[in-house]
């Protein structure tokens, strides 16, 4: 974990003194142990902030759309952000030699509310990584130990990119990749069997929880409109009230939206302070897209996605003869 | 297509007929439906025509919209392949619509309420059996929104937890 580090802080400060990049971003060290901040590195001598742990879970990319024009810009990437990155050049929001992806090797991200329990979640709390794979949580109450692979966020427990494979320099060495232990699809798959009106009853029972923070739209990658649908005056697509149906619209949308661009970093889920099950949607459309159109989102930055065009011998919908 | 609608008044009687919505294009559909009304044929009178340019035109948004506003079901109907006005819009038309249809069965639409098919300018007959079947099954559903006081769309939600 230091090496990685130490190559994290070394790149930065070589690509900012020779002026490759204008600005690296990473992540520097939360105002408690068990939390990161995003860094935005623009000077060589800064680049010592930069830190590596199981809590720098921000995907990073979200920040570039809003970058653009600062000049060139390094960004450390775990599998999933680079997915994220390959899907912004893609959609031609940042043109691919404006940004340089750092690949980073990812072994998992702490699922911190798992982790740790309520009373612990202060800056009494100390957290620490060991080469081994364990976690030391050190607290008011005493010091317990905690494999890393029993706390894993959902996202990582079965993901399959843990290494970017769109990159232009991976950095460290590639660990040995945790088994994906879960199945990406399988939650959504058992709602789906279900019937309609379950269906209907489970997402009622999540969207009445929503208190429309929006914190899932402002941590998403693949979600740059600059006049979100919700926030148009004209048409009013759906109204700012918390009315379940208006809640159901914005999650609807949002989610379909996505389809085939949203890689599953599963950032709206952490955020959601709410506890909605949201990434069950993404799942699930990434599954039919791929099921339907043999696409999956994130794993090259040119071509045409799925939705924005066709084939001459798509299924035909027509029941007549 | 004007968002702001007033939402259909949905009677919890026995007298209850599905409201349904048809997206038909200006080329094929429409035309086709124009043909079944001067050809007098008879079709449910359930559906409420909203022409629009191109089935490619049809956002998936304005289907969620429908269902939103208290809808019980939604048609959407353009040129057959290859016979699209704009050479291809109905080709994008169908990537969209069934994968649209997918994700709202996901969230609990059953998917009998969204029919998605071809009804050129000559086929008036097709377009009426078209409505008929998509008015038919959802009449077999039910209500959309009635039926939905324990899915969704309904009261706004404090309204709704007050009540249980």
């Amino acid at each position: 974990m230091n090496e990685l580090v130490e190559a994290m802080r070394g790149t930065a400060a070589r690509l900012l003194n020779g002026k490759e990049v204008a600005l690296v971003l990473g992540y520097e060290a939360g105002s408690v142990s068990f939390r990161t901040a995003p860094a935005f590195i623009q000077h060589a001598e800064d680049a010592p902030r930069l830190v590596w742990n199981p809590f720098c879970t921000n995907n990073l990319a979200a920040y570039l759309p809003e970058l653009k024009g600062v000049g060139r810009i390094a960004v450390m990437a775990k599998g999933c952000d680079a997915r994220s990155i390959a899907t912004l050049i893609q959609e031609h929001q940042i043109p691919r030699e404006q940004v340089m992806i750092l690949g980073i090797p990812c072994v998992g991200m702490i699922d911190v509310e798992q982790l740790l329990v309520a009373g612990e979640r202060g800056p009494g709390t100390t957290v620490t990584c060991g080469p081994d794979g364990m976690l030391t949580v050190a607290s008011a109450g005493g010091q317990r130990a905690v494999p890393l692979s029993e706390v894993l966020q959902g996202r990582c427990t079965n993901c399959e990119h843990h290494v970017p494979s769109i990159a232009d320099e991976v950095l460290g060495n590639a660990p040995a990749p945790i088994q994906a232990s879960g199945d990406a699809f399988g939650a959504a798959a058992e709602l789906a069997g279900r019937s309609a009106e379950d269906r209907r009853a489970f997402w009622r029972e999540r969207f009445e929880r929503c208190i429309r923070c929006y914190g899932c739209r402002e941590v998403c990658p693949a979600c740059y409109c600059r006049t979100c649908f919700l926030d148009k005056p004209a048409p009013r697509w759906t109204s700012k009230a918390n009315t379940l149906e208006d809640t159901w619209m914005f999650h609807a949308v949002r989610a379909f939206h996505l389809a085939g661009r949203c890689v599953s970093c599963g950032e709206c889920e952490r955020v959601c302070p709410m506890d909605i099950p949201l990434t069950l949607m993404n799942r699930m459309l990434a599954h039919e897209v791929q099921e339907k159109f043999g696409y999956t989102a994130g794993l090259q930055i040119d071509g045409i996605q799925p939705l924005g065009t066709f084939e001459s011998y798509d299924p035909d919908p027509a029941e007549h003869a | 297509m004007k968002a702001e609608t007033k939402p259909v008044e949905k009677p919890a009687s026995s007298s209850w007929e599905p409201a349904l919505v048809a997206f038909l294009c200006n080329w094929c559909s429409y035309a086709g439906a124009d043909l079944a009304g001067s050809s007098r044929l008879n079709y449910p009178p359930n559906v409420r025509v909203v022409r629009v340019p191109c089935s490619g035109r049809v956002n998936p948004m304005f289907v969620m919209h429908c269902f939103k506003r208290g809808f019980d079901g939604v048609l959407i109907a353009g040129c057959h392949p290859g016979d699209c006005h704009y050479a291809k819009g109905n080709y994008y038309a169908r990537r969209r619509i069934p994968l649209a249809k997918d994700f709202l069965g996901f969230l609990g639409i059953e998917p009998e309420r969204i029919k998605f098919d071809w009804v050129s300018a000559a086929e008036s007959g097709r377009f009426v059996s078209v409505v008929r079947e998509l008015t038919e099954s959802v009449r077999k559903l039910g209500p959309f929104a009635v039926k939905a006081r324990n899915g969704f769309p309904s009261l706004p939600t404090g309204v709704q937890v007050v009540n249980e």
